[in-house]
Order: C-alpha cells, then structure tokens, then sequence
C-alpha cells in the first residue's frame, strides 16, 4: 500500500500540534542570541530580583538574568537532541543495512555489539564514566551516541532484510540493478518511516539525558543547560527566597513542552506507518 | 508414370510492377515418382495454384515459364497447345480448386465426367456407363448423376470434379484443394479413393492448406511460401516435428483436433508480390522469421538436410540460414541444491527460438528454480546452461537481463507501492541507463501493445489504484520494454480470476506470436498449459518426467505423476 507520509501528517492533528510545538521552540532557540535581552553568563543586576520588565524571569542568586538563562539552555538541549540523533541514526542505519546486506560474519559481529550493548545498562555507565571524566559537550555527545544506536541498528537490519526477499526488490535485482540502485531506489525510501521514528525518539532521549545529567551535576558547569539551571533552583527551594515559581517552573515547562512535542510527533508518525493504529481504519486496497 | 519439375520459374508479366514482372514461382524442383503422393502447402500466395496449372501447361498468357516441367520422361515445357492437347487428361488429370464455375450449368454432370471418353472415340453409351460407375465410386448417390452442377452441393461438385479427372485413368494426378469445401466425412472418403490411386501406380501432386490431409494422403510434403520451397520433409514430420519457422508457424496456425492450444497466424503479413525482385539478396522469410540473424537478410540461405547425414533415410531439406529451428536454450545435467534439500537433479531441457514451452509441476518440484536458472538469477550446483551457444554464466549479467523479460506470480507485490505506472515501467530503462528523451513514447507505446490506456492521469496512478489484471499487464508491458528475447512467466496468471486470467493469457500469446519471442511458462496448472504451449515439461521430485508436444503430453501422459495431473485436472481421482 501506497502512503503519501506528508499528507498523512499534515491531517493528523496530534502531529501538527507536536510538530507547531517544536518549530516554536526551535525558533526561540535558534534566535536565543538575538532575543536574550542579557548576556546569560555576565552578572546583569542584584540577586534575587522578582521579574520585572528589566528582567521577565527576573535574576538568580548571582544576579544573571534568568529569561536569556532559560533561552540559551534550550538552545543546548535541542543542538544536543538533534546531534545525538542525527549521528545515532547515521550509526544504526549504516550498520543494520550493511549488515542485512553483507551478511555472514560482519553481520554476526555486529548484532553481537548490538546485544551487548542492550544488555549492559548503558546509561548507568554513561553516568558513572560522565561523573569520573566531566567531559565536554562534544564527547558526551558522541559517547551518548555510541551507546543508543543498537536498538535503531536491530530494525534497520530486520527491515532490510524482509525488504530484501519482496519480489519487486527481486524483479530490480533480476533486471539487473545493481546493489547502489536497489538501496536509493527501492531500500532507502522503505525505510524511511524507521528513520523518522528513530531519529524523534532518540532525540527525545537525547533531551532527557542531558537534562538529567547535567541536573545531576555531571556536566560542564559552564554551559547553559535546563537541568543546571533546575539544580541550582532547588538550593534555593526554601519559600523564604520565593524564587520557584519564577527559576525553577521555567525550565521543567520548558524541558516538558520539548519532550511532549517531540513525543506527539512520534505518536503521529507511528500511527501514519502503521495503519493499524489509524482511528479510521479504512485502508485503500 | 512420374512427374517432375526441374529449377521451374514462373513469372507473370505485370504492367507498373518493378521489373514488369513478378515471380510467382523461384527453382522449384520437386519429383514424384510413381505410386507415390507429394503434397505442397503453404498460405494463400504462396504459388501452390501456379505450380498445379504449370504441370498442365496451363499456364495464363501473360506467364512466362522457365525450366522443366518432366511428364513421364518428357518435357512438356516446349510442346505446343496441340500436342499437350494429348496429353493433357490422358496422361495428366488435373482437379481444378472447387469453386462455383468449374462446371459447365448448362450440362448434365453425367455428360460431364463422360466427355473425355467421348472426345477419346469412345462410344456414348460405353462412357455413360463407365461414368456412372465412376460416380457411383465417388458415392454420387444414384439419380443424383443426372442433375445440373447448380442443383448438387459443394461437396458432391468436388466428387464430381475427381470423377473427371480419373475418367481417362491417367498415370499422373494433379489435386488442388481437392478436400478445401467438403464435409469430414467426405474427406475421409475422398483421402481413401486418392490413396487407392496412388497404389495403383499414380503420381499424386496434392496441393492443400488443410495440414492434417497431408499425413494420411502423401508421403513427402513440400512447404511452399512466396514461390519457394522452405522445407521438404517427410509428410508424418509435418504435425509433429517441422523444422524451418515458416512450417511451425503454419502448423500453429491449423486446427488440429487433438491440440488445445489456441490458433495463431503466421506473424506479420505475407509480402507483397510486387516487393520480390528476381535477384535475391536475402532469406524471403526474413522479416516474419522469428529467429533471423545479422546473415538472414544479407545473403540467400541454402537448401541443408534436415535429419542427420549418418540416417539413410531420406528427412528432406530445410531452407535456412540456421539450419531450421534453431535451439536458444538448452539445459544440460543441472543440479542444484539449496543447502542440504536437492531441488533439482541432473536436468536436460531445451527450448527452441519461438517455442512456448510450459514447465508443470506440483508447488516445490523445482520449476521456479530452473525458470530462475535459465533467466542466469541464480546459479547450478552443476551442469551447464546454454544460451544461444554460450555459457549463461560466461554472459555479463547485466547484458543477459536485458534479453529475459520476466513476469512474476503477484503483480501486486512484483511492483513497488512506491512507483507509478509510468516509473514501473521505466525502471529497467533506468537500471539499463537508456532513460531518454525517448522513453515516454517508449512506454506509451508499451502500455498500448498491452492494452492499456496512455493518458497522463493513468500513467500516474499507484500500483493499489489499479485493478489485478491491470497491474499484471503493467508487469507485462515492463516485462517487455528491454525487447527480450525469452520471456518468463512464473505463474503469472495463477492469482487473477479466470475472466481475466484468460485476458492475460491472450495477451501473453498475442506478443510471443508477434514479436516471435521464445517463452518459457511455469505453472502448476495442466490445464492452463495444455492452452498456451507447444511443448509440456513435467517436474516431478526434482526430474523431467515427461517432455513432448503438448497434445501429446495431454493425449498419451507416458508418467504415472502425469496421468495423475492431468486426471485431477479433469476432476477426477
């Protein structure tokens, strides 16, 4: 069966409210320079100041203005989402096809790695190595890559490899496409939807850890960052400072709206590729 | 007595033709011996009339005749009309084609058929006598033989046409269309009372387009097409084994009783008298050959025995540059093994240029595999495969796709959701790297050989949009955008309903007999089989069991596994 996947999405409610979500927050981040009024790392007015015009969010317990705070955290949590993704996905599909596709013993190593790596629990030891190392953003990008690709890499692999007996695959093959022909024309666009997919939900992960891991203070102190930004609002929880509301609400909205953007446009996805789950399970024969 | 021509040309003078002329007849030279029948056959055109009137020198004004035409021992060529005049129903009778002004309405047929005696110095009454009984030999029912030729049928018009011919007893016979308007009955009749004759002694010239007459009535046949001669062969081969494409196509064009497969002419259209000069410069069967070569329209091919020179027997000539049909594939000793299972063992099949061939078998016998190992897809254990004389292994792979065609069992999953028709069958274009400026003719010219319709809006509709029997002809059309040489149909009708499988199946027999291309049909369905093909192979376990004519297979199953298929077929245990 034939799906037109933008046209589907475009009807889908729950995706176009996910999908108006993220290109918000996009937007915001990607213009974080512009439209922070403060510098986020430069002492801008006394501490604890309540939000004013000055200061929307008003300041921190060293006077930095929390709005470009909260701006410049967001824009880390989305870069990092989107590389952790992009390379994760580049990782899987590379190689769940080469290895659908070449077969014997590579294939055999690789899904072994990919077992491995499913039964380690990975983010415990990402957490531990991250806590002993405090390494940089980049690495703890990559490294947070290499340990996510397995279960992307596990359907890529098993897509490719039903993809491989369908009988137009075989007609191409017979017809005498080579290998780089069947993959542009007939493997790539297959697999498309697993992509998309894949890459919305580790991106979601992606933001989650980071958020994580820099809550638990195992980040780069100096990056701006939602869960930097709510560990330090905790210290100062006593109702006596009565900051919650306006330093540590922001970020768990922030950090919230993010993961439920992307979630809904995951859930739309799902549903779009899997007409099992549409609502009005009436399919074109 | 026997009859003989010697390099005889004919050729009429024709105002506004080429060379004033045209050839109806090019070096014919065929001998009938006594007591013996030789047949010629041949479409309309062909010259079959020309050569029964040049034997009685009864050739139109405006023929020229060259070369000899031997009765008994003499050359008639050069007689003058008076002396041929003794001749002629003395020596040679001849059974004009039947048509409605053959006898003369204004006399009775008894006075008719007694003429000759009477013009010979016989007595009235002698010759009345002896007509009537010649009549009453040919079963003219009594009474009857004093009626006018408007008042009896056709059929007895034509017993009437013989009875003057063998009035005067003469030692050589000429027959044209003797059996062309008459009933099965009479026929048979009429095939005894010409094999009486011919043990009495008489050379029989039989000239017929009913092929099954020529087994039981002659003893050699000569096919005759566009003044030539393309085969001489052995009247029993004829049916069964012809060996020049011309004789096949001919004998694929006749109902014959026995055969199912449904009737297709000779591919494209005779050629036009006007178009033959007298210099010839290639095979004249060239343009509706369905296996010519670089050298069949480049030179004039030579008369080659047709059975093998050690046989004594005489098998005849075929006239071609191939030596008669020519063989494309042939499978030697294949085995193949998928892990420990053996799926095939030590097979041998061969599938001439221009055959249907039906592979039959129960699901898991191996047929798709040996489809599969003759297109080149996958590779046997051992053995060999042949194509066209080379290794299928030796050929490029690449090159070697683009002359098997295949049509797959499921068009719905043989086609990618994600194509269009148009880009469906434009992907082996695009693999082949000949997509063009070019193409969409190329595919609008497909999809029309198919029966499809051309518009934009069609030629954008997705493979769900369409129907079964429409996207089968779309897997078709692609199936044939490459011109290949061999088709394979892997079950390709076995998912549609019979209303449209028999569509499909037309089709597909449509384009092998137009385009002349070799198909190698796998199913598991006898009865499908026994429609489509010339030849049937049976795979059982991994072997041929049976390989032969399609009627034969049908008729005499030598197998037990095949007297059981073809008996679950007809619903029976």
């Amino acid at each position: 069966m034939h799906i037109k996947p933008f046209q589907e999405f475009a009807k889908d409610k729950i995706g176009v409210a996910g999908l108006v979500l993220i290109l918000f927050l996009f937007t915001t981040a990607i213009l974080a320079p512009v439209i922070a009024p403060h510098d986020p790392w430069d002492y801008s007015a006394s501490a604890f100041q309540p939000p004013s015009r000055e200061h929307l969010l008003g300041t921190n317990d060293i006077g930095y203005d929390i709005f470009s705070e909260l701006l410049w955290a967001l824009r880390t949590s989305i870069l990092f989402g989107i590389a952790v993704a992009t390379i994760t996905c580049t990782i899987g599909i590379v190689l769940g096809v080469s290895a659908a596709l070449i077969g014997g013993m590579y294939d055999m190593i690789v899904m072994r790695l990919a077992d491995a790596l499913l039964a380690i629990p990975t983010i415990m030891v990402l957490i531990l190595i991250a806590a002993y190392f405090k390494p940089s953003t980049t690495v703890l990008i990559i490294a947070l890559s290499l340990v996510l690709w397995q279960t992307i890499a596990r359907g890529m692999r098993a897509q490719t490899l039903s993809l491989k007996t369908k009988l137009y695959v075989k007609a191409a093959k017979n017809t005498g496409a080579p290998t780089s022909y069947i993959m542009y024309k007939h493997i790539m666009p297959e697999l498309f939807p697993l992509y998309a997919m894949g890459f919305v939900t580790k991106a979601r992960i992606a933001v989650f850890m980071e958020a994580g891991l820099s809550f638990l203070g195992i980040f780069d102190p100096t990056t701006k960052s939602l869960g930097i930004m709510m560990s330090y609002a905790m210290r100062y929880l006593d109702p006596c400072f009565g900051v919650w509301f306006n330093w540590l609400l922001p970020p768990v909205v922030a950090l919230s709206l993010l993961i439920i953007s992307l979630g809904l446009i995951s859930y739309a996805i799902e549903e779009i590729f899997d007409p099992r789950l549409r609502r009005n399970n009436v399919t074109p024969i | 007595m026997s009859l003989q021509f010697k390099n005889l040309n004919v050729r009429y003078g024709v105002s506004g033709s080429p060379d004033d002329h045209i050839t109806a007849l090019d070096n014919i030279s065929i001998k009938i011996n006594e007591g013996e029948c030789v047949s010629v056959v041949g479409e309309s055109g062909s010259g079959k009339s020309t050569l029964a009137l040049a034997s009685m020198k009864l050739l139109a004004p405006n023929a020229v005749m060259t070369g000899q035409v031997l009765v008994g021992g003499t050359d008639v060529s050069g007689l003058s009309d008076s002396e041929m005049e003794t001749i002629r129903w003395n020596e040679i009778a001849i059974v004009f084609q039947n048509y409605g002004d053959v006898l003369n309405p204004v006399h009775r047929i008894i006075d008719q058929v007694a003429e000759p005696l009477i013009k010979n110095g016989e007595s009235r009454s002698i010759a009345r006598e002896r007509s009537e009984r010649m009549l009453d030999y040919l079963k003219i029912k009594a009474g009857r033989d004093i009626l006018y030729p408007h008042q009896i049928s056709a059929g007895e018009r034509q017993r009437v046409l013989m009875a003057m011919a063998l009035i005067t007893d003469p030692g050589i016979l000429v027959l044209d269309e003797p059996v062309a308007s008459v009933d099965a009955i009479t026929k048979s009749y009429l095939a005894e009372v010409i094999n009486e004759q011919v043990d009495a002694g008489k050379a029989v010239l039989l000239i017929t387009h009913d092929l099954s007459f020529v087994p039981i009535c002659s003893d050699r046949c000569e096919v005759l097409y566009f003044g030539s001669i393309l085969e001489s062969l052995p009247s029993h081969e004829l049916l069964d084994a012809p060996r020049h494409p011309y004789t096949r196509a001919l004998v694929r064009s006749f109902p014959m009783m026995e055969r199912a497969k449904d009737l297709a002419g000779v591919r494209g259209v005779p050629p036009s008298m006007f178009s033959r000069s007298s210099e010839r410069s290639c095979c004249i069967f060239q343009p509706r050959c369905t296996q010519s070569i670089g050298v069949c329209s480049q030179k004039e091919p030579q008369a080659v025995p047709r059975g093998d020179s050690s046989v004594k027997e005489d098998y005849g000539y075929v006239v071609c540059h191939r030596g008669g049909i020519a063989t494309m594939v042939s499978v030697k000793d294949v085995s193949k093994s998928y892990k420990d299972l053996r799926v095939l063992s030590d097979i041998s099949l061969t599938l001439d240029e221009g055959e249907i061939l039906a592979l039959v078998g129960e699901t898991g016998s191996g047929k798709t595999t040996l489809a599969y190992l003759i297109a080149g897809t996958i590779k046997p254990d051992s053995g060999e495969i042949l194509f066209r004389g080379r290794g299928v292994s030796d050929i490029d792979r690449k090159e070697f796709a683009k002359t098997v065609g295949i049509v797959y069992q499921s068009p719905r999953d043989s086609i990618s959701h994600r194509f269009t028709v148009s880009e469906a069958i434009a992907e082996p274009l695009h693999i082949h790297g000949e997509f063009d400026d070019e193409s969409g003719d190329r595919i609008e010219s497909a999809l029309r050989e198919v029966q499809l319709p051309v518009d934009e809006y069609f030629l954008q509709k997705y493979p769900h949009e369409l129907s079964g029997g429409e996207l089968q002809r779309v897997a078709i059309a692609r199936a044939l955008i490459m011109k290949p040489h061999l088709l394979i149909a892997d079950e390709s009708t076995s998912f549609l309903d019979s209303s449209v499988q028999a569509k499909v199946l037309r089709l597909l027999l449509d384009l092998q007999n137009e385009r002349g291309i070799s198909m190698l049909f796998v199913t598991h369905d006898i009865g499908v089989a026994r429609k489509v093909s010339d030849r049937i192979a049976v795979l059982h376990g991994g072997k041929i069991v049976e390989n032969a004519p399609a009627h034969r297979v049908i008729a005499n199953p030598e197998h037990p596994y095949t007297k059981q298929l073809i008996g679950v077929a007809k619903g029976g245990g």
